[in-house]
Order: structure tokens, then sequence, then C-alpha cells
């Protein structure tokens, strides 16, 4: 026999399907009790190697995470919503019931104090977006892949 | 809360993931269990340390579940969690600062290229018979020792491609490493394991 011996990576290749192996090489495989004997070998590590136990772990994983995983909470918690209503309820029985003599408070403020207040109304509500955008920011970095 | 779909068929990646992001628990737990053995084998092979293996394991999880989210389906859902374990233990392998792969074993062993006669240890005699040889002991026990000795990225490999029966694409996904270098490592690996297997057996035999 005068071609060389399968290479390391060819009797790997050999292990895992002789069809990967080019013609010379497969010849050359055909013909060779030593390289068959290498490549049997290789074929008994990767067998070997399919059986081996898989590892596991002496405790239920499954059970370990889920009763990590943060609770789910709901958008709109039912306590808040519940205050929210009768915070609600009590504007609008306070504007019912007292609506006739705000009007002319109202109407008697000078101009510029109207304006201050929309000014201030204006910030309060500024306040509060810019508030709710830094939660949800926080939020989507929390969601961020680390 | 558990959902019809569940329990009667297999759901698919997407069905479980919509289920979980709808916060249905049960869904997650069928995530973990369909990718447990895979994120189990992982963290074994690269974690050394048996009291840090179950943190890992579930910072995985924990992740899997704050990023599903993020989750676009662009590979199976066991590969992006396979993902997220490789990198959760490579992170955990830099805190420590322990090596992946040990650079002084990337260097080629040329003595076994095409043509060139291997070491003594390796050859095998035209009566060889390797079934004898391997099998005449513990196959097992040895070869876990063995894979034991490789570096912490050839264990994977092995465990990977061998254990758990993925693709070299799917490794390369895994890993974030090119298919020719998973190719190249994982036929080191195994160079490395028949080397020890043969010289256990000889130095029994003797």
């Amino acid at each position: 026999m005068t071609s060389p011996h399968l290479a390391e990576r060819a009797l790997q290749e050999a292990a895992e399907s002789a069809s990967l192996l080019p013609p010379p090489q497969a010849a050359h495989l055909r013909g060779c009790g030593l390289c068959q004997g290498r490549v049997a070998t290789y074929q008994h590590l990767f067998t070997a190697a399919a059986q081996l136990p898989p590892p596991a772990f002496k405790f239920d994983l499954t059970a370990n995470v889920l009763a990590q995983l943060p609770r789910p909470r709901p958008a709109l918690p039912w306590v808040l919503s519940g205050v929210a209503a009768l915070v609600l309820g009590v504007v609008v029985a306070f504007v019912v019931l007292f609506g006739g003599l705000l009007i002319p408070v109202f109407q008697g403020l000078s101009s510029r104090l109207g304006a201050g207040l929309v000014v201030m109304t204006g910030l309060l509500v500024a306040g509060q977006c810019l508030e709710l955008l830094a939660r949800h920011r926080r939020q989507m970095r929390l969601l961020a892949f680390s | 809360m558990s959902n019809p779909n569940l329990t009667t068929s297999p759901a698919t990646d997407q069905q479980l993931v919509a289920l979980v992001l709808r916060g249905n628990t049960a869904a997650f737990r069928q995530i973990v269990q369909r990718t447990e053995g895979l994120v189990t084998q992982m963290v074994f092979k690269m974690i050394r340390h048996p009291a840090d293996r179950p943190d890992v394991a579930q910072e995985v999880y924990l992740k899997v579940f704050k990023n599903l989210a993020g989750f676009k389906f662009q590979s199976k859902l066991s590969t992006w969690v396979g993902q997220i374990a490789y990198n959760t233990c490579l992170h955990y392998l830099e805190k420590k600062q322990l090596v992946l792969v040990d650079l002084s074993e990337q260097k080629p062993d040329d003595s076994l290229e095409e043509g060139r006669s291997p070491p003594s240890a390796l050859v095998a005699g035209p009566d060889y018979d390797p079934e004898t040889a391997l099998f005449g002991q513990d196959l097992a026990s040895i070869l876990s020792i063995a894979i034991e000795q490789l570096p912490p990225l050839y264990r994977t490999l092995i465990a990977l491609y061998h254990q758990q029966e993925l693709s070299y694409e799917e490794i390369a996904q895994i890993t974030s490493l090119p298919d020719g270098t998973v190719k190249n490592y994982l036929f080191r690996a195994r160079k490395l394991l028949k080397q020890h297997l043969l010289a256990n057996y000889q130095r029994d035999d003797l």
C-alpha cells in the first residue's frame, strides 16, 4: 500500500460517516486494516460519549426556577382602581353639588392668576409625564439582554 | 393557570412564548422542561465547581424569563436558551478568571497530520482490536474522567455534539463561534480524548 494512512481529521470524519471521505481516502480505508482499526476506535469513542448518562441536579430545577419567577403584577391593581374610582366619585359629587358656586369664583379671577394656574397645571402634568417615561425606561432596561 | 393547548398537543415555540408573555406559568414550565437537559449539560460542563452550578442554572432561566419578550424567533427557542446558558457560564468563568480554552492547546499537532506517524501511545498495530482494548475496561468511567480533564469549552462541545446531538450550525449559534472553529475545537477535543483513552488503556495493560 503506497497511499499514506489517514490523518486524524479524516479518521474522525470516517468514524462519523465513511461518505464524508474523498474517494482516494475512502479507497485507502477499505484496504487498510490499521486505519480501519483507528476509525473503529473513534466510532467506539463516539458511541460511548453518546451513551454517557446525562448530568442531573439533585433538586427539581423546574420547581426551583418557577418558585423564583417574579410574580406578574396586573397593569392596574384592584386596590388602586378602587381608590381612583373613589377619588373620581368625590370630585364629580363636589362639582355637581358646588359647581354653581365655583363658576363665579373663577369668573372673578384676574387673567394673570388664571394664566398662572394654567402654567402650574401644565408643569405638574409635564412632571408626571416625565416620571412615567422614566419608569417605563427603567422597566425596558430590566428587559434588556445582559 | 392551565391551558388546554399545553395538555392536548405539544405546543410550538411561538405558542409557548406567547402564552408565557400573557402570564402563563405552565407554559414557562414546559420551556424549562424542554431545555433543562441542554442547560444542565452546559452548566455541568462549563462550571467545574459543583456548588456554583445550581445558581448559574437558575440564573439562566431567570434571564430567559426576563428576556423572552425580546426573542425574535431567528433560531429555535432551545438554541436561544442555549445561547443564554453559554453566555451566563462564560460570564461566570470571566468573573472567576477561569480559562475557557487553554491557548497552549490550540497549537495544531502536526505529528498526526496526513501521512506522518503518530506517537507510540496512539499507535494501534495491525492486530489491534479496539473493542477489546476499550470495552475491556469500564469505558464509561474512563471516558467521563477524560472528558473532565478537557478545558471547559471542549467538554461543552463534546456534550453538545455527541450527547445533545446538536448540529455544528446549532453549536455555532449557541457559542457564537464560526462553524469552522467549532469543528476544529471538536476535532481537538476528540483527539485529546482518544489520546487519554489509549494512554490509559496501555498503562493498565502493562
